[in-house]
């Protein structure tokens, strides 16, 4: 039986983790060493009730703490230590695995399905389990529970089932298709919509050298990959109505299709129409990018680059910065720059502040460097701004 | 354990662990790193070279030909259970045209360095030796660090990929240019590099800010390495130190030339070969062009081992031959001291047991600031891909002190299992575009050396033995040899890890002494290695 301090510490460092709090690789290890684990773990899951606001309903405060206690000591039965859970919100999991123990995160793996039918057997409750890819290194964990979340989020018909993010990772070398469909796929989900076009273009100039082939093979190619593109649409949260509208109508053309230039150009216009209209909802990068934005409003004047912007958000710098250049058009050190600027004009109209204290009160350490940087935005010198504007 | 000793184990451990998804580039296809660099020949082999381990007595050896495993021979416990040879082809006939040619009808396979010697321990393997080359390029040219300095360079793939966090472990900023989003996909998420731009623009800014703040900074930025040097050129802008380890050493199934998207090359590279090379080589020359003009506008530009100086040379841009190499311009002095990277891989796959070398190491070389700062770095920075490893940059004595207390711990039952030491392809190599450039006796091509060191090692207990060519610069380019020696805390292999690492050792300092370095011929007069 593990004892509280164990399960403390277990789920310390399953919060830990999740949230992207442990930056040192040994320190990861003497955590996991200390928690009993043989290795570190390296995908996430999300465990998410189903039917929680009926289960809730009418239940008292002090009944849902009992309940979910009993919940964690189920599932630490169940993973028999080699796996850290840790309650997310009130009627979520997050439970992180190694794969060399649980296998792979995938359709095929029967340790996970046993496991959920377990779990479900003995609380008498229903789970959407959301899987994330394998991170190997611990510390990206926070993107694979990340991930977790998503799969969950694009679950459509209400079945409390295993869902898994789509693993879009080329590898450094598949064939050709198989490369690009992984890569078209990856794009999409990340709502990349510009690379998605060009390996959509890509792919199209592939198919339009296809020469003398069986063009039934090329047809049902095409086929094959338009119900990717539309599968990955869908699983981004885009309307299935909206993608099967602009889908339809090109299949009935494919169908009708001669050559491979007629099948290229119906692809290449199927995938625009699909990828260009077409929307998602992006609440969780929305709430994201806004709890950034509100951050920099709130702390533009400290010295804050964008792997501290991004670490305050608990998702990686490269992630965060697309994500955010997604949402608003521009990079997280451009909008900085840009709110800094606009403060900088108000304290140069408005107050005798110095130009090095204005660089100071908008986060700039070098008035040098502040001054080149406003000269770069507005057009003139701190020195003129002020000659020119200050009442 | 299945095999019969722990020599055969643990040399099927290494096997396998260079074909783990967390360790090797694509595993599906046997390939380690570096290209097209091979742990077997194919799949059928790597279950040959299984079971023959398994079944191999403590006093046979097993032998291998370039990833095929063809015969057992009766041998005695002192000598190597694996002996290799890879890649090798008589020299007239050694060029590419005619390995391709060897390798599609299934006779030969590229094992690059130590992919086919199995000793491939990850991106770690090579970072030591990139955080020592921006080490000494920064004590050369910058006062001793990179502190405000920026980076221009490309690849990230199993060799460029120790760059970003090189460059940062010395206080600089780099910008990375790769042509595979997802290699640098990968890197970011194995935490090799901090962030990936969304365009040039973007990434000069990230690059410029890091500098102001004098920050370290690692960029990536997915394009075409010729292409993007040459628009940071037109921008007017140079930056402190310039270099590329783009797969430029092999022109068709490594290199991607400018206009040309990625999957548009791996369709070009099959279906016309000889239109993909010449694009290649048409892009290598303006490639190197721009570096030139860099390097004529004030910045530090080198080649970083990838070979791309000849490659331009031999398209007929005769000039960039000026280019130094990295390794005579900033890490030839650390081999005529005997001293080049060693790594020790926890056989028991337990990280606490190389933890608990790093804290023996600490104590024990404490006065060696270079390796305490190391270990410090990677214990924070580097996570474990596949079986946990250490590298490190050690001299002949430091090895030697690691062999004693690896017995000593193994004896008190305060590792959880042996450990296997090898070492990267370095100290008695023969590449003469590379790490034998610029010999000062001329003997750059002498390839007699690597040779000797694989017999002496074979001779002097190591457990395995691989004498290869095609290291790192490509086929014709380079001979080299292999050594692992398993540790397990017997008095037998004490005294063959003891006497191997002497014989390895030694080979690279008489090799530099004989060439008429003075560092060397001082050092092998230390050791007692010189025959005067």
């Amino acid at each position: 039986m593990m004892d509280e301090f164990s399960a403390r510490l277990r789920r310390e460092l399953a919060y830990n983790l999740v949230f992207g709090m442990v930056e040192n690789v040994r320190e990861v290890w003497e955590m996991v060493s200390q928690a009993g684990l043989k290795y570190p773990p390296n995908f996430a899951t999300v465990w998410e009730i189903h039917n929680a606001e009926e289960l809730f309903h009418g239940r008292s405060e002090l009944w849902k703490v009992g309940w979910r206690r009993q919940v964690e000591k189920s599932f630490a039965g169940y993973f028999n230590h080699n796996a850290l859970h840790c309650f997310v919100s009130d009627r979520a999991l997050a439970v992180l695995f190694n794969n060399r123990e649980w296998g792979k995160p995938g359709e095929e793996n029967d340790q996970l399905n046993a496991l959920k039918q377990g779990v479900e057997k003995s609380l008498a409750v229903k789970f959407f389990v959301g899987v994330g890819r394998v991170y190997s290194d611990a510390r990206h964990l926070g993107l694979s529970f990340n991930e977790a979340w998503r799969a969950i989020r694009r679950v459509f018909c209400g079945v409390p089932g295993i869902y898994y993010f789509g693993d879009g990772s080329a590898r450094d070398r598949e064939p050709f298709l198989e490369r690009e469909r992984a890569a078209l796929k990856y794009a999409i989900l990340n709502d990349d919509r510009q690379k998605a076009l060009r390996i959509v273009q890509e792919i199209k100039m592939v198919l339009a050298a296809f020469g003398e082939g069986d063009l039934n093979i090329l047809k049902m190619m095409v086929f094959e990959m338009l119900s990717l593109v539309m599968t990955a649409c869908m699983e981004n949260g885009r309307s299935a109505d909206q993608v099967f509208i602009h889908a339809l109508e090109w299949i009935k053309q494919l169908h009708l299709a001669e050559d491979a230039g007629k099948m290229a150009e119906i692809w290449s216009e199927a995938c625009k129409r699909v990828l260009l209209n077409t929307n998602n909802d992006h609440s969780l990068e929305i709430q994201v990018v806004a709890r950034a934005r509100r951050f920099m409003e709130e702390h533009f004047q400290e010295d804050l680059s964008l792997s501290e912007i991004a670490r305050r958000q608990f998702i990686s710098p490269y992630y965060f910065s697309r994500l955010f250049k997604q949402s608003t058009g521009m990079t997280v050190m451009e909008f900085l720059t840009s709110l800094r600027m606009e403060k900088a004009k108000e304290l140069l109209g408005k107050t005798h502040q110095s130009v090095s204290q204005v660089a100071g009160a908008v986060g700039y350490v070098d008035p040098n460097y502040f001054s080149r940087v406003f000269k770069r935005y507005i057009g003139m010198s701190p020195t003129e701004y002020r000659r020119k504007f200050h009442t | 354990m299945r095999c019969k000793g722990w020599e055969q184990e643990g040399l099927l451990r290494l096997l396998m662990n260079s074909l783990d998804p967390e360790v090797a580039e694509c595993p599906e296809e046997l390939i380690v790193y570096g290209g097209t660099g091979k742990a077997a020949r194919d799949k059928k082999s790597v279950a040959q070279i299984k079971e023959r381990l398994i079944r191999l007595e403590n006093d046979q050896t097993l032998l291998i030909q370039s990833g095929k495993p063809v015969g057992v021979f009766p041998s005695h416990p002192f000598a190597p259970r694996v002996i290799m040879a890879g890649s090798l082809l008589v020299p007239a006939y050694s060029d590419y045209e005619t390995f391709w040619q060897l390798e599609r009808r299934g006779l030969t396979a590229y094992g690059q360095s130590t992919a086919s010697c199995w000793a491939y321990i990850g991106t770690q393997g090579v970072l030591e030796g990139t955080a020592n080359t921006y080490g000494e390029v920064a004590k050369r040219h910058f006062g001793g660090t990179l502190r405000g300095r920026w980076v221009l360079t490309s690849g990230l793939g199993g060799m460029g990929s120790a760059q970003p966090l090189g460059v940062e472990y010395n206080g600089g900023v780099v910008l990375v240019v790769e042509v595979d989003e997802s290699k640098v996909d990968r890197r970011l998420r194995n935490s090799l590099c901090q962030m990936k731009a969304a365009d040039l623009d973007e990434a000069l800014f990230l690059v410029q800010e890091a500098v102001s703040r004098k920050e370290p900074r690692s960029v990536a930025l997915v394009g075409n390495a010729a292409d993007v040097y040459r628009e940071v050129l037109q921008r007017g802008l140079v930056p402190d130190v310039v270099t590329d380890q783009t797969a430029a050493h092999d022109l068709l199934n490594g290199y991607v030339p400018a206009g040309v998207s990625l999957a548009e090359a791996v369709r070009l590279r099959v279906a016309a070969p000889e239109k993909y090379l010449e694009l290649s080589r048409r892009c290598i020359v303006e490639h190197v062009k721009t570096m030139m003009e860099f390097m004529r506008r004030g910045a530090v530009v080198f080649d970083y081992g990838n070979n791309i100086r000849h490659q331009a040379a031999a398209a007929g841009y005769a000039e960039a031959m000026t280019i130094p190499g990295f390794v005579s311009a900033y890490l030839r002095d650390y081999f005529c001291a005997g001293r080049g990277p060693f790594r020790w891989i926890a056989l028991s796959g337990r990280a606490e047991d190389i933890y608990t070398l790093d804290e023996f190491i600490l104590t024990e070389l404490k006065d060696d600031e270079e390796i305490t700062n190391w270990i410090h770095f990677a214990q924070a920075r580097i996570p474990f891909q596949g079986l946990p490893a250490r590298i490190c940059w050690l001299n002949l004595d430091q090895r030697l002190c690691l062999v004693d207390i690896i017995t000593k711990l193994l004896r008190e039952g305060k590792l959880a299992a042996p450990v296997a030491l090898t070492r990267d392809h370095m100290g008695a190599i023969a590449s003469p575009w590379r790490e034998t450039e610029k010999m000062p006796d001329g003997s750059d091509a002498i390839a007699d050396w690597p040779v000797l060191n694989g017999l002496l090692n074979a001779i002097s207990g190591a457990s395995l033995v691989s004498v290869q060519q095609g290291g790192g610069v490509g086929i014709g380019y380079s001979i080299h040899a292999g050594m692992t020696v398993i540790v397990d805390g017997s008095e037998l292999s004490r005294k063959k890890a003891t006497q191997v690492t002497y014989s390895d050792v030694g080979v690279g300092i008489i090799r530099h002494a004989d060439a008429g370095y003075p560092l060397a011929q001082e050092i092998s007069r230390q050791y007692g290695l010189n025959i005067d």
